[in-house]
């Protein structure tokens, strides 16, 4: 059992400058937590306050309904893991792992047993005699978070653990890491800035920008239904586009224009146009690159409801193994598109592209809040 | 004969036999070798002239020990003992208690240099890993006594240590020195680069400051304390001032004094100091040849990151 409740939570370093505003979340247990946001947001600020290596400057933090601002870290009983490992180098990688239990005098016999289910579970048992500073950043990783499940502890606190680990060494890390969590049935808290690594691992993502929370919501939400527009063009590699439009009314239709162009809304995008007194006004129109066809009659789901053609001139191609991702200018704004690697376009064509009305998102210009964001 | 034709990107033919390959490989070799031999061979030439400047000093010390003082004291040019002796050794070793000197020596410098290792990392370690108020003031004032001279501080501490009746034993000699502003500093700033993470790493398994001081931080800075450790005792194994003033007697002298004793027993002997010199030299020579590697990787640890 561990549950985690930060409530307004802040840091503040020397004379106002806050790192952390007003945190509130409640971290169930089991979860796995994910702080995401650019660098300098807070994320990491905020998981050393829970870890204890910080002090809270406001508010409250809970541990299992335990008030332990004033706890010190080795009173809260949690693991973290290291970006850089934290290893001991002049011990062997058994050292190194018992090194906990060693502290909290277990018999000899119960840590051995311990190191060996647990480098069992990681497939490190042939490393065990060998120095840390002799393996390799894999090996490391696995060894800080054997070091980290030793213990046994309430929640596991991992900071950015997979950035010093080479592309396909990350993504087989992140696979495991997710078969621990199932495996161990605790609490991880998991600072990146890495949004694959959210997006497949996290049971919740909290969205953090300038020491504040955006939105904390499970994956798919967080994609579908993005609160604003820092989160809307946060999650998602290509990032969303975005194009400014008027919106105007033409007899019973409410449309959005840019330069001849023309969208007419229906349903609930109409209805909150409507609703928010938007006539006559701008808004900026959110669209994932998936949502962007350059053919007509070829979209896969069945229900795309696709625009007029947007004439646009190729400005770039990428080729990203199975697909292709097209860069395009559109009136002065650039686009990008995400599709199959048959397409031929090339940089300087003019093509027609085709955006899917059911996929577009409304941002308010000046608040940028998602105007269609559903509860 | 077999034809090896590479061309270069621009077609230009390169070379065409085996033969000529080999020959061009040996032509181009030798001339390498030569160049690369008259230029060791200038730097040896150089570092050997330079050394014997520096070294001629202590070379024509060691060689006075060896003499008889009436081969000192003539006006013909006598870098060598034409009779060698050690006559000077024996005398040097009778006249003065020469071994106690040395065994003081030893205790003193010793003792200074332990209590330093252990003074020094435990301030530096407050200074570098803890969060305190007036953390940062408090470590101006210790660098701040860097800038004031011994000797513009001994007469006072003479007076107090007088009066506390200390004079003329070890204590004297060794508290005043058990902690110096030099060894914080240094060992501040070996500390300075040693990843933080690993203390937040060891506080969060709940080791505690000392266990942390003693099984992770002491082995993992080793090189600072062996550099430490041989600055520390080849200052206190040279210190003069000061144990000059507050030793009287000969059984606590230590061995930088006993040697001027040497001097005033016999106006004339300068070979038996000179004898007695080269003696107590060995030590400090020693220290420095078994830490000289410890001294410079602890010197420059900060330098580079490896």
């Amino acid at each position: 059992m561990s549950e985690i409740v930060l409530r307004n939570v802040c840091k503040e370093y020397n004379k106002g400058n806050m790192a952390v505003k007003n945190f509130n979340l409640d971290i169930q247990d089991k979860e796995f937590i994910i702080f995401v946001g650019p660098s300098g947001c807070g994320k990491s600020t905020t998981l050393r306050m829970i870890a204890g290596l910080e002090d809270i400057s406001n508010g409250e933090l809970y541990i299992d309904g335990e008030l332990v601002n004033y706890v010190e870290p080795q009173g809260r009983d949690l693991a973290m893991v290291f970006q850089n490992y934290a290893l001991y180098p002049h011990m062997t990688v058994y050292e190194n792992m018992a090194f906990s239990l060693k502290i909290r005098k277990i018999p000899k016999s119960e840590i051995k047993k311990r190191v060996h289910e647990v480098a069992k579970i990681l497939e490190i048992e042939q490393l065990l005699d060998r120095r840390s500073k002799d393996l390799s950043g894999g090996q490391k990783q696995r060894v800080a978070i054997g070091s980290a499940i030793m213990r046994q502890p309430k929640a596991f606190l991992m900071d950015e653990p997979l950035s010093n680990l080479d592309a396909k060494l990350r993504a087989q890390m992140r696979i495991e890491l997710a078969k621990l969590h199932e495996r161990l049935e605790t609490t991880i808290i998991y600072v990146t800035h890495d949004q694959t690594e959210a997006m497949t691992l996290g049971s919740r993502i909290v969205v953090m920008l300038d020491g504040e929370i955006q939105q904390a919501a499970a994956p798919e939400i967080l994609y579908n239904n993005p609160i604003n527009k820092f989160v809307a063009g946060f999650i998602g590699s290509p990032a969303m586009n975005f194009v400014r439009m008027n919106v105007i009314s033409d007899t019973s239709e409410i449309m959005l224009e840019k330069e001849g162009f023309r969208i007419s809304t229906k349903n609930r995008m109409k209805e909150v146009l409507i609703s928010d007194n938007c006539v006559g006004h701008e808004v900026d129109l959110g669209i994932r690159p998936e949502n962007i066809y350059t053919e007509v009659g070829k979209e896969s789901a069945i229900d795309v409801d696709l625009t007029d053609a947007i004439e646009v001139e190729v400005v770039a191609r990428e080729l990203v193994g199975a697909e292709v991702i097209l860069y395009a200018n559109w009136c002065g704004v650039q686009l990008c598109a995400r599709v199959e690697q048959e397409n031929t376009s090339r940089e300087g064509d003019r093509v027609n592209w085709y955006l899917d009305c059911n996929c577009i998102k409304l941002f308010d210009v000046k608040s940028e809040q998602n105007l269609m964001y559903g509860e | 004969m077999s034809v090896n034709t590479a061309t270069n990107p621009n077609g230009m033919v390169l070379a065409k036999s085996k033969e000529e390959i080999e020959l061009l490989h040996q032509k181009m070799n030798s001339r390498a070798k030569t160049k690369r031999r008259t230029k060791t061979t200038l730097l040896v030439l150089g570092n050997v002239v330079m050394a014997l400047v520096i070294l001629l000093p202590l070379l024509y010390a060691i060689s006075i020990a060896f003499m008889p003082s009436s081969e000192l004291f003539t006006l013909d040019m006598n870098l060598l003992p034409k009779n060698p002796t050690l006559q000077n050794f024996k005398e040097a070793l009778t006249k003065v208690p020469l071994v106690r000197f040395v065994l003081n020596s030893f205790l003193v410098a010793g003792l200074i240099t332990l209590g330093q290792i252990i003074s020094c990392s435990l301030a530096a370690f407050a200074f570098s890993f803890l969060e305190f108020k007036g953390k940062g003031i408090l470590f101006m004032l210790v660098m701040a006594t860097m800038m004031v001279p011994g000797e513009a501080t001994i007469i006072s501490n003479y007076l107090t240590v007088s009066s506390w009746g200390w004079l003329d034993s070890y204590p004297v000699l060794i508290i005043p020195y058990l902690t110096s502003a030099m060894g914080i500093f240094l060992f501040r700033q070996f500390y300075m680069t040693f990843p933080i993470s690993l203390y937040e790493s060891a506080k969060l398994d709940g080791c505690s400051n000392l266990r942390f001081i003693i099984k992770i931080l002491i082995p993992l800075t080793k090189s600072a304390i062996g550099a430490m450790a041989v600055y520390t005792f080849i200052n206190a194994w040279n210190m003069y001032m000061w144990p000059l003033l507050v030793t009287g007697s000969s059984e606590m002298r230590t061995v930088q004094i006993g040697i001027s004793m040497l001097h005033s027993v016999d106006a004339q002997s300068i070979t038996l100091m000179i004898a007695g010199v080269v003696m107590i030299i060995v030590p400090s020579i020693l220290i420095f040849i078994v830490g000289q590697k410890q001294l410079i990787r602890g010197m420059f640890s900060g330098a580079v990151k490896g």
